[in-house]
């Protein structure tokens, strides 16, 4: 039944001009992560690692959540437009299934925006920066983990479009929830906020790893809020249930 | 005039929008004011530290929430398929002329409280430096001018693809591009309206002292040039609004 | 009697294909008339060029007895309500909400939103949001919009559209009591021709953007005389007799049934007659009535005067 569902929210994706984000939003930042970099080479001497914060500092801290957000709006709002809820909730699928399944796919796609990211991180340190070698294998790491923040960050702004039946409101939300996220990192609850966890993992504005040592109880938080977000919108879609 | 905008307000009844306004001021204060300075050298030249922060805080919320407003604005019109039974009860200027006072207010609101969070950030943390009168006037119009312009540039992204997709990633696009035009050299940006609020600021950094992490602001000039050209860009897509409303097909 | 909606050789072409085609429109005060065209004849379009919506390529607009223009538009067009294609509403709203916008907008009392709720028996609906609404909710309070002001002219669109059987019902007799209670005038538009035929008392039907027929219902049902059916006992011996008259003849599936097509009255008597002295042994005869969907069908494929 999961698989159906999947399926169709990716129909729903297709033909929609979304794609323009997911390429725009990480080239520019290798652009000007690239070029900042090479501004600043007598600061930044950590070569690959210092290339990594220039990449993905604003991007995990304000734009990726806005980014996700989009997507999660996007697939929201075709629900909420016209009747489409009462389509769904009378049609032979569990409520849950239609949130797992927009899940998949916002993750999927998120997924794919964060390799696209490494890839353009790769390429501007060797075309443009002359690095030396190829990124230490601990950043492939970091890509992971941030990976894995993320989906915590997904599930949450799935929660925000399903309650809220405006498409802008949650995407300003998650911009709202990166500062937040940054906001709770500096006061030491990196891993207690969904928000931050993405941050956190990708370990985007410390020349240290913000992790280490710590990967048990980083890991541990994300499934935490990612389980606590799924049964949220459980409970939500079972009360919702026909009401819209 | 006034029933055309007092029809918008009706129609914004539940939808919380003061509170989303008054949103944008709270982060300021959160974020400022969760990495305030505490240290006497610091409150001593605090208020300049705000002034040169706020341009940037702006240039990473506002191109949202500017995108926010206007899209949220149209977007009950086209959900609620209304316009078409709205111009046969008034005109298509009245209707137009009510979304654009009730979208000033709301920027002249957001700004108005966010620089009521200035004052307030003031006084909580006890900042020691004098109160910069006229500075804070100048962030003030310097604010609201490129709120303006956002705010109907979006409006009319807005109103030529009737959804607020095109219009939210245009102003998350911004914001990034803004983001950065701030540390590339000034010329850059100049070409991107995004970030406006920053080259609009007449605060820089004087002196970073590496060793101590301490920073000296300076002030520079006020940039009438550019504010005056960021007038004219909210004055442009505001006509091009205007013309977009009348044009439309409903 | 006066026309409340005159137009003058209206024409709307969309990239110079002809979506109306100097449409003359003329409705009587007091009528309800029917606007029948199959989906996509230029009704909507017709319809919104009447309420300003849309600019005429080229022709005029009289509403209430004003040429209608730029200046005087939303005057004439607060004494008109109106329901076009899909019902409008704020879906965060109450249905008393919206309404109270479109009075606030129509300039009249807020008084009157309790009487057009109970017309569209929204009553007990009236405080939940119109998102909420299912389509023919929607539809309803669309209609009670058109109503608010009690309006001299109500031009609505299908407005049956997405309501179930008995809320057509209820449409019909309401929008069919209309003139009589209010006196007001009443554009209907359907591609439902059966639905039509009890509340309309002017037709006019469109094609093409064309107006094929235009005139009171009973003209149009005149030209409902449909064929002759004819059970004889001797079928050779009828078709001799009608082959003489040149009267043109068609066998039927059952035995001893004829079709023949319509006929006045006096040649018909005497075709009778005729044919008992010939001994076919007339047993019955059955004029067909032609349904308005059948004189639509002829109208709209000769897309010519009706015969």
């Amino acid at each position: 039944m999961l698989k159906r569902c999947i399926i169709a929210e990716n129909r729903k994706l297709h033909a929609s001009p979304i794609w323009v984000m997911f390429f725009l939003l990480p080239i520019i930042s290798a652009g000007y992560g690239t070029f900042n970099y090479l501004q600043n080479l007598e600061i930044l001497k950590d070569k690959w690692y210092s290339l990594w914060t220039q990449h993905t500092l604003f991007y995990s801290m304000f734009f990726f959540p806005a980014m996700v957000a989009v997507y999660a709006a996007y697939l929201w709002r075709l629900e909420h437009l016209g009747h489409n809820w009462n389509i769904i909730m009378a049609s032979p699928v569990k409520p849950l299934d239609l949130f797992a399944a927009k899940f998949v796919v916002v993750a999927k796609l998120a997924l794919l925006t964060h390799g696209f990211v490494f890839l353009l991180y790769t390429f501007c340190g060797k075309t443009f920066a002359h690095l030396p070698g190829w990124p230490p294998i601990e950043l492939s790491f970091f890509l992971l983990r941030g990976a894995l923040g993320a989906l915590a960050v997904i599930a949450a702004q799935l929660v925000l479009s399903m309650l809220i039946r405006s498409f802008a409101v949650p995407v300003f939300l998650a911009l709202i929830g990166g500062i937040s996220g940054i906001l709770a990192s500096s006061k030491g609850f990196a891993l207690l906020w969904p928000y931050s966890l993405m941050q956190a993992g990708m370990n985007a504005n410390k020349s240290k790893d913000v992790l280490d040592g710590g990967y048990g109880l980083f890991i541990a938080s994300c499934v935490i809020w990612l389980i606590a977000m799924f049964i949220l919108a459980d409970i939500l879609l079972k009360k919702k249930d026909v009401r819209a | 005039m006034t029933g055309t905008f007092h029809i918008e307000i009706q129609k914004a009844h539940r939808r919380h929008d003061i509170w989303i306004c008054l949103l944008v001021s709270m982060i300021m204060v959160v974020w400022v004011g969760g990495l305030s300075p505490s240290v006497p050298d610091e409150l001593a030249n605090a208020y300049s530290a705000l002034f040169y922060s706020i341009p940037v805080i702006n240039s990473i919320i506002l191109p949202v929430f500017m995108a926010l407003l206007a899209s949220r604005l149209w977007d009950m019109e086209i959900k609620g398929n209304t316009t078409k039974l709205l111009y046969t009860l008034q005109s298509r200027r009245s209707l137009f002329k009510g979304k654009v006072i009730f979208g000033v207010m709301e920027i002249f609101l957001t700004v108005f409280m966010e620089m009521g969070a200035v004052l307030l950030l003031g006084k909580i943390h006890g900042y020691t430096e004098t109160f910069p009168a006229g500075q804070f006037i100048y962030l003030a119009v310097c604010t609201t001018a490129a709120g303006l312009m956002l705010f109907f540039s979006e409006f009319f992204i807005m109103l030529i693809w009737n959804n607020p997709l095109p219009a939210l990633c245009v102003g998350i696009v911004g914001a990034l591009l803004g983001l950065f035009s701030a540390f590339m050299p000034p010329i850059v940006s100049y070409f991107v309206p995004w970030g406006y609020f920053i080259p609009l600021s007449s605060y820089e950094v004087a002196k970073w002292d590496q060793a101590t992490h301490t920073v000296t602001y300076g002030t520079r000039s006020f940039n009438w040039g550019l504010l005056a050209f960021t007038f004219a860009l909210a004055a442009l897509f505001f006509y091009a609004s205007w013309r977009r409303v009348q044009k439309q097909e409903v | 009697m006066k026309n409340v909606i005159e137009t003058h050789n209206l024409c709307k072409s969309y990239h110079g294909r002809m979506v109306v085609d100097n449409l003359n429109l003329n409705v009587l005060q007091g009528s309800v008339y029917g606007f029948i065209g199959p989906n996509g004849a230029g009704k909507s379009t017709s319809m919104k060029m009447l309420l300003g919506l849309t600019h005429p390529t080229s022709g005029s607009v009289k509403l209430l007895n004003q040429t209608m223009n730029e200046e005087n538009r939303i005057a004439l067009l607060r004494q008109t309500g109106s329901l076009i294609e899909s019902p409008s509403g704020y879906l965060h709203l109450t249905a008393k909400e919206n309404l109270s916008i479109i009075a606030e907008l129509k300039g009249i009392s807020h008084k009157d939103i309790d009487r057009v709720l109970e017309i569209v028996k929204l009553t007990a609906d009236a405080n939940r949001k119109v998102g909420q609404y299912s389509l023919g909710m929607k539809q309803r309070l669309g209609i009670a919009m058109a109503l608010l002001g009690k309006p001299r002219l109500l031009i609505l669109d299908e407005p049956t559209n997405g309501l179930d059987p008995a809320g057509i019902q209820e449409m019909r007799s309401l929008i069919a009591s209309m003139p009589d209670r209010t006196g007001a005038t009443i554009l209907i538009s359907s591609h439902l021709l059966s639905e039509m035929e009890q509340m309309v008392t002017q037709v006019g039907i469109l094609n093409h953007g064309k107006m094929l027929f235009e005139g009171p219902l009973q003209e149009l049902q005149k030209h409902s005389h449909g064929n002759i059916q004819l059970k004889v006992l001797d079928v050779p011996k009828s078709i001799e007799v009608l082959n003489r008259q040149g009267i043109r003849t068609t066998m039927m599936q059952q035995p001893n049934l004829l079709e023949l097509p319509p006929l006045s009255d006096e040649i018909l008597a005497v075709l009778v007659r005729d044919l008992a002295e010939s001994g076919a042994g007339v047993v019955g005869l059955t004029t067909q009535t032609k349904s308005l969907e059948e004189i639509f069908l002829s109208l709209t494929q000769s897309s010519g005067e009706v015969a």
